[in-house]
């Protein structure tokens, strides 16, 4: 890496020493290898500018030339390639030579070294200069160009290395930092962050200010060259409209309000716009990037709610007045970062009361807000003292929205008040108003937790027995209404015990009582075919009602009864 | 008065712990946050990845295989994720005319990303200066140079195929890639 050249130290010091002797001793021995070693090699370089220096103490060599030479060490090893000639350095006079278009990579390590010419007398080799290009590389100035507006300086600054085909460093990765002076006075001059494209206020009406800029890379801590000072006059305000003043942001739980002074003695109306904070690190025009907060164009009001912007990012805001066709100029930009910007408001807080305990609930500042949750995680500190002649406060931190004070006396006055903090942004919230509550007594609580377990095991007593009650009576009827123990008395068993044990289950063919009418009048003659006839005009009919379980069979076992009946009668008849 | 004396002690010795660690030690949350939204935003601004490009050549080296052997001191980890971030945001700010994304998704993660990098400039910057280190450490220069190479690889791509839709959307599954890893080394913050 850059640092091996320098680990070579001791190993320099040994060559410069042997150089030295062999100097000593050119005195006596013309002829012989008396060429100084070039010394102090060193690359200077501002952005892709390289330049190769060294040293050459020139009062006792005269004609001499060097031919310096480069070599790339590709991913940073020792072993490189070969050895080159840099190109348009070959046989120099002088001691400094521009190798800019021989190191083209300027993440990689290069390491050059010198040695003197004269003839064919060759010095040996100076110790080799290691670097890497992008590392030792030091930022030029940036090109300003400024403009009397109205009163206020308008700056454009182009970057260092605007015109060059070839970039050592990254794009919109600057931040200027501009020295302010006023011309001819003894005023301390002032230092100021810049952005590429600024505007400058609070400069007083004609008087000439100076200005210069440098470039800065912040993470890397370089810093670049200053522009040359450039003067310019300020110019008296213009008699239009004058710019909107003293605009000032509020914020409480993620909401914004913008106000600024209303000093027009005819009505206006105002526009507050709002751009978002990265086009600042542009140095292209981006003035077409400002858009109208909405809800606050043309408001007659000075106050203007912009929380709908939200908080994605940084962002600046404006107000400017219109008056018919007349516009007036832009106020001076508000950068608001919102979540360092806004304050946090005090959290609602309930307390209960336990023995020594004080447990506490507490609901965020906001909550309906969802861009709080946005840029805080919040933390609650707790400050609570007893109420008495001399209290003693005591700071507890609760990082969620439930929290027990422990350690507590019992039946003493305590109060407390809460505030919601966010560690992120080291902020912290208003206090909420100061509760007290007592704490509950400690003496009774023997007797207390006697009485609660007393009165939960006649409770639980109480409620097994219902229950047990309630099974058995269940039971009970169950039992009586499907599975009836009684039996029914012996003279009804006949016409169907049957009938008594499934009452309630039907029966695919209810019984009925047959009956049949006799009819009065016999015929004589006991023709095979009258009885057929007879058969075949019987009626038969059951009380329940039910005719639909007629059939066949009965119908023939009633005609074979009858015609029993009939011989019976018959018999008798002859008898008779 | 006595309380109000003991309360004002109290609040200085609470206060001043913070003061000590202003600039850096809380990054973590505003990174981790960073992280997410990006990712979400990413896929937010240009949906899908589109059918037609899965034939586009990619030639350059993945962020994993970059920075590899990356040492994790905390330092080096900031400086990292700072540098990466940076390049992210130069990378989004050159022609995406011929993207169809969604513009509204693209300021936002623009902003974010850049709000993020000045907290870490800031943070780094203040370390600077308080330490008094350089960029002179071995492992700050290799981490500061990888990146570099890393992005430069990236740039010549999308100026090899002229900013053209596809090369704009493998850049911008590379970069959830590049997010994803800068997620790993945010865990180490």
């Amino acid at each position: 890496m850059a640092a091996a050249g320098f680990l070579r130290g001791d190993c320099a010091l040994a060559l410069v020493a042997l150089s030295l002797l062999a100097a000593l001793g050119s005195g006596r021995c013309a002829g012989q290898m008396n060429l100084m070693i070039p010394q102090n090699v060193q690359v200077h370089i501002i952005n892709t500018n390289i330049t190769l220096k060294w040293d050459w103490n020139s009062w006792n060599n005269f004609s001499v030339t060097f031919s310096p030479q480069y070599q790339w060490l590709e991913d940073y090893e020792e072993d490189g390639t070969n050895w080159t000639e840099l190109p348009g350095c070959e046989n120099i006079t002088v001691t400094k030579c521009d190798i800019s278009s021989a190191v083209t990579d300027y993440l990689c390590n290069y390491s050059v070294r010198v040695r003197a010419e004269r003839g064919e007398e060759k010095s040996p080799w100076s110790e080799p200069f290691i670097f890497v290009p992008n590392i030792i590389a030091e930022i030029g100035p940036p090109g300003v160009q400024l403009e009397s507006v109205n009163g206020m300086v308008k700056v454009n600054i182009s970057p260092p290395e605007a015109n060059s085909k070839e970039k050592m460093w990254t794009q919109h990765s600057f931040s200027y930092n501009a020295i302010i002076w006023k011309k001819s006075s003894n005023a301390e001059p002032k230092n100021r962050a810049i952005y590429p494209r600024d505007i400058i206020h609070d400069l007083e009406p004609e008087t000439t200010y100076c200005l210069k800029v440098q470039a800065r890379l912040n993470s890397e801590a370089k810093r670049g060259y200053f522009s040359p000072e450039q003067c310019i006059n300020t110019t008296r305000a213009s008699n239009g409209l004058p710019c909107p003043t003293n605009v000032t942001v509020h914020a409480l739980n993620m909401k914004f309000l913008l106000s600024w002074d209303n000093h027009y003695n005819n009505s206006v109306s105002f526009n507050v716009q709002y751009l978002s904070g990265f086009y600042k690190q542009f140095n292209e025009d981006y003035s077409n990037k400002w858009y109208v907060v909405p809800g606050c164009e043309n408001i007659s009001h000075t106050q203007c709610d912009f929380s709908d912007i939200g908080a994605s990012g940084n962002y600046y805001i404006r107000v400017n007045a219109t008056n018919g066709y007349n516009r007036s100029c832009s106020s001076k930009e508000i950068k608001v970062d919102p979540c360092v910007v806004n304050e946090i408001g005090p959290p609602s807080v309930k307390v209960n009361s336990g023995p020594k305990l004080l447990r506490i609930q507490i609901t965020c500042p906001g909550e309906e807000n969802k861009s709080m949750s946005e840029c805080y995680e919040l933390s609650y500190r707790i400050q609570y003292w007893e109420n008495s002649s001399k209290p003693e406060v005591s700071n507890d931190v609760a990082q969620k929205s439930f929290h027990t004070i422990s350690n507590l006396m019992p039946s003493r006055a305590y109060c407390l008040k809460i505030q919601a903090f966010a560690q992120v942004y080291n902020k912290s919230g208003q206090f909420s108003n100061v509760i007290c509550t007592e704490t509950l007594s400690d003496h009774m609580s023997p007797l207390v937790v006697l009485t609660t377990f007393l009165i939960a095991v006649v409770v639980v007593l109480v409620l097994a027995v219902v229950i047990i009650l309630a099974i058995y009576l269940s039971y009970k009827k169950i039992k009586y209404v499907f599975f009836p123990s009684c039996k029914p008395p012996s003279n009804i068993e006949p016409f169907g015990g049957q009938l008594f044990s499934n009452l309630y289950i039907s029966t695919s063919e209810e019984p009925a009582e047959k009956c049949c009418i006799i009819e009065n009048t016999i015929q004589e003659d006991a023709n095979p075919t009258n009885f057929k006839n007879y058969s075949n005009s019987k009626q038969s009919s059951r009380d329940s009602g039910n005719y639909s379980n007629d059939d066949d069979t009965s119908g023939s076992k009633v005609s074979e009864e009858t015609l029993e009946l009939r011989k019976h009668l018959k018999h008798d008849w002859e008898h008779n | 008065m006595s309380t109000m004396r003991l309360l004002h002690i109290c609040l200085i010795l609470l206060f001043s712990t913070e003061i000590s660690s202003q600039h850096c030690d809380l990054l973590s949350f505003q990174q981790k946050k960073l992280n997410k939204d990006s990712l979400e935003l990413l896929e937010k601004m240009g949906g899908n990845f589109p059918f037609q490009c899965f034939n586009e050549g990619i030639d350059f080296k993945s962020m994993q295989d970059v920075l590899k052997r990356q040492s994790s001191q905390k330092e080096n980890v900031k400086l990292a994720i700072q540098n990466i971030l940076q390049e992210i945001f130069t990378v989004f700010s050159k022609n995406l005319t011929q993207t169809a994304w969604d513009t509204i998704s693209i300021i936002t993660f623009q902003n974010k990303l850049h709000q993020q990098i000045e907290r870490l400039e800031a943070c780094l910057g203040f370390q600077k200066e308080k330490d008094g280190t350089k960029m002179g450490s071995d492992g700050l220069v290799l981490t500061k140079l990888k990146v570099r190479r890393y992005f430069q690889g990236i740039y010549n791509f999308l100026e090899e195929k002229q900013y053209s839709l596809c090369a704009w959307e493998i850049i911008r599954m590379e970069m959830t890639r590049c997010f994803l890893f800068v997620d790993q080394l945010t865990k180490s913050l």
